[in-house]
């Protein structure tokens, strides 16, 4: 159990680092980053998606808007 | 009617609105550690502590939907342990994209990736859903569905069906900003939201919500 932990913890790490590591390119952007990149984000969801997702339908996504007002367009 | 004239130039230049259709009770989702290039994504509970997800992507191109596969296709290739397949066309509402597949491995077992890619008016758009190998059958259906919901459309409200609905939201989002009770707006924005918008998806609301915000709180929120 403690293994496995330890195991995890490791993997979570690498996985943090790589797309810290992989930041920078973002501004001198290859063609096909994005696709690269959401590949890695879909992972990331995946394993802290749920933790993150602690409300629900509505008031989620009022918490999501709130803290992205300043954010992006959606297209 | 001249200021009629004067504001088409501004609908010819409106971009249109990328938006899909996430399963339906997947919650929204977004990790501060996504990259710049994710609009929103959402999960729902999986067999294991690995979540199915999904997520919107967008990148701004100046190739064919062809060039912009192969370069994908490098980048995958190039990171060691992980495979990739070109799946064919898919149907999406907004068009013919790609299907593509990506398998990787975690420490739940083997994670499978299904990415619909399009390209559009300079824009690639990126649907991207993960889930474990041995959880994808199960997940097959709703994921194919939402990888096609892809659409575009001129503004929210013509994807509303119901005439008097759509007649409804429109007239309040004209009336947002105008009062000097924001946050009761902001309230009955998310009553009406919540109850004229579950058809229409979690990104459909949550693009809704944004654009009643941006509205209501044009000034900041106190």
């Amino acid at each position: 159990m403690l293994m496995r932990k330890f195991v995890l913890s490791l993997f979570l790490l690498a996985l943090v680092s790589s797309s810290f590591a992989q930041e920078a390119p973002i501004r001198t952007a290859r063609r096909g980053d994005a696709a690269g990149y959401t590949s890695r984000d879909a992972t990331v969801l995946s394993m802290f998606g749920w933790g993150v997702a602690l409300a629900a339908g509505i008031a989620l996504l009022c918490a999501l808007l709130v803290e992205d007002k300043t954010g992006s367009t959606s297209h | 009617m001249k200021s009629i004239l004067f504001l088409f130039p501004l609908f010819c230049w409106a971009a249109p609105i990328c938006i899909f259709q996430p399963p339906p009770e997947w919650q929204p989702s977004q990790p501060k550690t996504l990259s710049e290039y994710v609009q929103i994504g959402f999960v729902t509970k999986g067999s294991t502590d690995f979540c199915p997800s999904i997520n919107l992507a967008t990148e701004a191109v100046d190739c064919s939907l062809k060039e912009y596969i192969k370069a994908v296709k490098e980048i995958h290739l190039s990171q060691s342990g992980t495979r990739w397949r070109d799946l064919g066309s898919i149907e999406m509402k907004a068009g013919q994209g790609r299907l593509t597949e990506i398998t990787t491995t975690s420490p739940w077992g083997e994670v499978l990736m299904l990415q619909a890619i399009l390209v559009k008016d300079k824009t690639a758009y990126l649907l991207t859903a993960a889930t474990l190998k041995k959880d994808f059958v199960s997940r097959q259906k709703e994921i194919l569905t939402s990888l096609g919901s892809l659409q575009f459309t001129d503004d929210l409200w013509s994807m509303v069906s119901d005439a008097s609905v759509r007649m409804e939201l429109a007239s309040f989002y004209q009336s947002l900003g105008t009062g000097d009770q924001p946050d009761t707006q902001w309230k009955e924005l998310q009553a009406l939201v919540s109850k004229h918008g579950s058809a229409l998806g979690g990104y459909w609301q949550f693009l809704a919500l944004k654009e009643g915000y941006v509205k209501i709180y044009k000034n900041g929120k106190p």
